[in-house]
């Protein structure tokens, strides 16, 4: 509220597998919940306006720009971020992928990427290498690592069968 | 971003009811207002929540069209077997217009 108080509302909500109890301010957005609240910082921020997609993560097995989305809109929900994708120490097989591939330069956007390319496994959709690159248009890389990201996506994608 | 009070509608009238006060918006998806809130063009002084009502279908109307609701996401709408069948142009349009 303007001027002398500060209100906050209660958010519950499970961030990769643990549940949070959490006070929060209503224009608290899901990035800096995540990055400032939970210091879960492997989410990044980029542009902070929805265009780069550095700030990917998953909004009950969706991807959503967490920079656009406020935290108390998502009570109840699951969340991932790339912190969320390694299983008992093992990387996920997108995260070996990307290293296989070479996929980044300054490794900035990758948790992006790489979550997004989660998300879009999870739609479950068979995808060429023109389709991969269309749907992941809202992750930029100024490095321009886009041939090896595609490559590290396609090779985890057949090995899936979404192909 | 400038501070703002929050109250999520649970029904239509109550939505309604909300937004008489001064300075009162809708929150859908917020992909469009929380960023024109971040560079105080818009600065709301409440936002009522909308998602939780039920306008996320589609629906076949009886003229053989049909109704899209304001809280369809964009990709559920592109990927819909009857906007993919029939409005081919606008599925393309949806994909193309957003991310991801």
């Amino acid at each position: 509220m303007p001027g002398s108080h500060v209100c906050t509302v209660t958010l519950h909500i499970t961030i990769n597998g643990k549940v949070h109890h959490l006070d929060v301010e209503p224009w608290t957005t899901l990035l800096d919940l995540l990055r400032e609240h939970i210091h879960l910082t492997g989410t990044k921020k980029g542009c902070d306006h929805g265009q780069c997609g550095a700030c990917t993560v998953l909004v009950n097995r969706r991807r959503v720009n967490s920079c656009l989305i406020l935290a108390l809109t998502l009570d109840r929900c699951e969340i991932t971020t790339i912190e969320g994708l390694v299983t008992n120490g093992d990387l996920h097989a997108l995260q070996e992928s990307f290293i296989a591939h070479d996929a980044f330069q300054c490794g900035y956007c990758t948790p992006g990427q790489i979550v997004s390319a989660l998300g879009l496994m999870n739609e479950q959709r068979n995808v060429t290498r023109e389709d991969v690159r269309e749907l992941m248009s809202g992750n930029l890389c100024r490095c321009g690592a886009y041939a090896n990201i595609v490559d590290a996506v396609m090779e985890v994608m057949e090995r899936r069968g979404l192909r | 971003m400038n501070p703002f009070s929050y109250v999520r509608a649970h029904d239509t009238a109550d939505a309604v009811c909300e937004a008489v006060a001064q300075g009162a918006k809708f929150l859908a998806g917020g992909t469009n207002l929380v960023d024109l809130m971040k560079e105080n063009v818009e600065r709301p002084e409440k936002l009522i929540d909308i998602n939780h009502l039920p306008f996320d279908r589609i629906e076949s109307t009886p003229a053989g069209g049909l109704r899209i609701g304001a809280l369809v996401r964009n990709s559920d709408a592109a990927y819909d077997e009857r906007v993919v069948r029939h409005y081919p142009l606008l599925s393309s349009a949806l994909l193309a217009g957003a991310s991801p």
